[in-house]
């Protein structure tokens, strides 16, 4: 198992060193310059520039030099501890991007855990009561689950929860610590948002895994030794089920925290996606760049946690 | 199951871990960067010369009254009763707070857009305003009538003097800054007028402040503005330009300019405590704020919500104050009997400019044709969900502003949608010049998704008359001037904030100055030729003639007779469509919803508005 852990954590290295590489690059290809933005005179709609300025910009950002010192220097600052700053608001990134990655994990995690105990209970359900109406009831939840895009969803949960009934607020966040019931009121329609999807998914995993074990003779033997049926399914059946669902758990946590972007615009939440949005937009260098290896390095470590919790599962991974 | 244990307590841990440092985001505190040093910058310019207009006027512009040549301007309003100081006009008092107002409570706004700043430096556009206004100000203010408004104004009053290359502003006593900075003073003034020509602040105003010579303090509450040349648009310009807002000079030399970008010490209603951009803006009332008993809220949040459906059922549920409406929620929030929907017609205008350098853009068939060719009550419909206006005017809509001008005569003359018409110029064009239709036309639009329509619309529109319009997506409006300064394109669309007196008056100069007549291609001389220049002769004349009157109604008339001149002269960019901005007040709530915010330079005046308790 150690040496199985070192070489996966070895592979990281050139994993990330790629991706900075094209996370760096990303931004730089996109057609426009901050600088000449920055730079306009006001009211020319873009037309003029101050030419005295831009040049003073383009120094201080260090964007007159090559472009391999700029990665290295990028590079250097990141290791140093010095993130950098916005082109545009000045702040630093670093302050800026932990209480909004706090909150994409918050939601992220929330909404896998949501969409797990929603997802792997109604699979259970559904399998055990094939061709019945919960199990139709639970089929036709995964299709729509799975087809509704995110905003649309969220967009309705506003409309219905928000302005018809007047039960939840419609936008914003409250920390935890601030007020626990308005963070729950405010954190129940984006986790809904953005766990049905992934709960849909995980019930038909959980529903074909469970009916595949339900078939194999040492649940028939467990049976015909005389076990209870909730040990039967609990102990035996969902335990050999869950493996594949684990799998799917883990991967799908990676790519919630990369895909609150559209939760967090539908709710205006304090996120790290729309942060990234509005980076992109702007072409504001330094905050897409961490911001974008934050999200990365969120995915990389997922699916390292994955592996490394497949491997501990199945013991024959670790041999290959 | 037993197996899986081992899980649970690693699960409660990262529970743990992230609520509690998911924090809150909204009250995390703006943390500035290192400050920067500041310095005032260069005094010394060239030496002053007045710059009268000049008499070379082209074939349709109309002929310029005689300019007056009193060197003296009294202040321009006249002043209500009040002491009189010496040496000094009379004091004007700011408007008085309404009798109904309740205190407290805290004004929450919704906008579709993130700030670029909290002080004006380094702003991205004319939206930046309302944000910017809730705790910033001029010294020149406009009014509801969109006119200078010396009751709301840090300068009472203002006079020319020495023939236009001086103005002197009289700033009222008593103006107190934020964060204890002290008392408003003519060096702060001074200062932060200076400030925007220097790079060294991170302001981009020295081409637009070319003709300032110098900024300089008097005594403690007179300050004189100092002029190369004759400027006819110098109290527009400090009427509307975000970039001039009145700062503390010693807080900002404390701070730098970085930490000032966040936290500035201005003197406007409300004070700024935490800027998260993307997020919001929470801020304070301004305890000392000079205007008596205002701002009646204690408190502001502006919030950015992007989604307008979001932002429509906030504002339909109280959630929010005021909101900002897009074109697709106007017609729902209109219908809603808790929300009073306020608009300002004219706040800007959708339309395109292009290289005059370039052909086939030198030939003014080419631009006749394509202005032609687009039929501007369909832009409204199809794009703009008929929330536009299409009026007739060229600057000011007549209905709202005392400078409209109904230019009706020049809509359906020469300037009506006419397809056959614009077909038979490129036809015309084409034959001479031995060209095959369609000919290829380039072009350049903004990423925002009405930008983006209104290409699409320009390309079918110009398709029909022979033209074929290929245009690239930049992600800022600046960009679109940046690939026209590189001759990439002949056409950029584009859009601007028009309507208040200072913008309008700013905007007609611009678009002389930097695409009215211009060749935008660098490298093929930028700048306008002859007949650009006799049209900004035309109409610098009539500004001169406005500024060297106390009459209203011959300003008045001055600035008519510049938006007569701009559209019969308007072959060189096309003035297609006047936007209106929209916004909702939730009327359950909030009181003050029964007068239009959009007064003045703010788009949302929040000091004028009150929480209902």
């Amino acid at each position: 198992m150690k040496t199985y852990l070192m070489r996966r954590t070895l592979n990281l290295i050139p994993t990330l060193v790629i991706v900075s590489m094209i996370v760096f690059a990303m931004i730089r290809i996109l057609p426009g310059d901050p600088i000449y933005t920055l730079s306009a005179t006001e009211e020319s709609e873009g037309t003029e520039i101050d030419q005295e300025l831009y040049e003073r910009l383009l120094a201080e950002y260090d964007l007159d030099k090559p472009i391999v010192v700029q990665y290295g220097l990028w590079v250097w600052g990141v290791f140093k501890g010095d993130w950098g700053s916005s082109l545009f608001s000045r702040q630093d990134v670093l302050p800026q991007i932990v209480p909004r990655l706090g909150f994409t994990l918050q939601l992220a995690f929330l909404s896998w855990v949501f969409g797990i105990l929603m997802g792997v209970s109604l699979g259970i359900v559904s399998a055990l009561k094939r061709n019945t109406t919960p199990d139709i009831a639970a089929t036709t939840f995964a299709m729509t689950g799975v087809a509704l895009p995110n905003f649309w969803l969220g967009l309705v949960l506003i409309v219905v929860f928000g302005v018809w009934l007047g039960w939840l607020p419609i936008f914003g966040y409250v920390s935890i610590l601030e007020s626990p019931w308005d963070w729950f009121t405010r954190m129940v329609m984006p986790v809904i948002t953005l766990g049905t999807a992934l709960s849909a998914t995980l019930m038909r995993q959980t529903r074909s895994a469970m009916l595949e074990v339900l078939e194999e003779d040492y649940i028939r033997t467990a049976r015909s030794k005389g076990l209870q049926e909730r040990s039967v399914i609990g102990v035996h059946a969902l335990k050999n089920a869950l493996l594949p669902v684990v799998t799917v758990t883990s991967l799908q946590l990676g790519g919630l925290i990369g895909g609150t972007l559209i939760t967090e615009s539908v709710f205006a939440l304090p996120g790290i996606g729309k942060f990234i949005l509005d980076a992109i937009i702007e072409q504001d260098y330094q905050v897409f760049q961490m911001g974008m290896l934050v999200i990365v390095l969120g995915v990389v470590f997922a699916n390292f946690m994955a592996d490394i919790l497949y491997a501990y599962l199945d013991p024959r991974i670790r041999y290959d | 199951m037993t197996r899986f244990k081992w899980l649970l307590f690693p699960s409660i841990l990262a529970l743990v871990f992230v609520l509690a440092c998911g924090g809150s985001p909204d009250t995390a505190p703006a943390e500035p960067a290192a400050p920067a040093a500041a310095t005032a910058p260069d005094a010394s310019a060239a030496q002053a010369t007045a710059a009268p207009a000049q008499s070379t006027v082209p074939p349709k512009v109309q002929a310029t009254e005689e300019l007056k040549t009193a060197p003296t301007i009294e202040p321009m309003l006249a002043p209500t009763a009040a002491p009189e100081t010496a040496g000094r006009p009379p004091v004007v008092p700011p408007l008085a707070k309404r009798d109904d107002a309740q205190y407290g409570g805290t004004m929450k706004i919704g906008y579709f857009r993130k700030a670029a700043n909290m002080d004006g430096i380094r702003s991205s556009g004319s939206f930046d305003r309302i944000y910017l206004h809730l705790s910033n100000e001029y010294m020149v203010t406009l009014g509801r009538q969109a006119e200078y408004e010396p009751q709301e104004s840090l300068a009472y009053a203002f006079e020319i003097l020495d023939e236009g290359l001086r103005v002197r502003f009289h700033i009222r006593d008593g103006v107190q800054f934020h964060r204890g900075a002290g008392e408003l003073k003519a060096k702060d003034v001074a200062f932060s007028l200076n400030r925007v020509r220097n790079p060294d602040s991170g302001e981009g105003g020295q081409k637009f402040w070319a003709g300032v010579k110098n900024a300089e303090a008097v005594d403690d509450y007179t300050m004189d503005l100092h002029l190369n040349k004759f400027d006819g648009l110098i109290i527009a310009k400090h009427l509307f330009t975000y970039t001039d807002y009145v700062h503390s000079e010693s807080y900002w030399n404390e701070v730098g300019a970085d930490a000032h970008v966040s936290l500035p010490a201005a003197t406007g209603p409300f004070v700024v405590e935490t800027w998260t951009p993307g997020v919001g803006i929470d801020l304070v009332k301004h305890d000392d704020y000079w205007k008596e008993g205002r701002p009646y809220a204690d408190a502001a949040e502006m919030r950015v919500i992007t989604e307008t459906r979001t932002r429509l059922a906030a504002i339909q549920t109280g959630a929010l104050n005021a909101a900002w409406l897009q074109a697709e929620m106007v017609s729902a929030a209109t219908d809603d009997p808790d929300i009073q929907v306020w608009s300002r017609a004219g706040m800007g205008w959708d339309g395109w400019y292009w290289s005059t350098g370039l052909p086939p853009y030198d030939d003014i068939r080419i631009r006749k044709a394509q202005l032609k060719a687009v039929d501007r009550k369909a832009v409204n419909n199809s794009i703009y969900l008929n929330t536009m206006n299409n009026h007739n005017a060229h600057a000011y809509d007549p209905a709202s502003s005392p400078f409209g001008v109904d230019l009706t005569d020049l809509w359906e003359g020469e300037m009506k949608y006419d397809p056959p018409a614009a077909r038979a110029l490129v036809e015309d064009y084409a034959n001479e010049k031995g060209l095959e239709l369609p000919i290829e036309v380039k072009g350049v639009c903004e990423r925002r998704p009405d930008r983006q329509q209104y290409c699409e619309f320009l390309q079918a529109a110009w398709a029909e008359v022979g033209l074929k319009f290929d245009f690239y997506i930049v992600p800022a409006a600046a960009d679109r001037g940046r690939v026209m300064l590189e001759c990439q394109t002949h056409v950029t669309q584009t859009g601007s904030t028009m309507n208040p007196l200072g913008t309008s008056l700013e905007a007609l100069a611009s678009w002389h100055t930097n695409n009215y007549a211009a060749n935008t291609c660098k490298d093929q001389g930028h700048g306008h030729g002859p007949e650009g220049q006799a049209i900004q002769d035309a109409l610098d004349a009539q500004f001169l003639a406005a500024q060297q009157t106390t009459d209203p109604k011959e300003q008045a008339d001055a600035y008519k007779a510049a938006q007569r001149i701009a559209l019969e002269n308007a072959w060189i960019y096309n003035p297609s469509m006047h936007r209106v901005n929209y916004m909702g007040c939730h009327v359950p709530t909030t009181g003050g919803c029964d007068e239009n915010p959009f007064w003045a330079h703010g788009f949302w005046h929040s000091q004028d508005f009150w929480i209902k308790q």
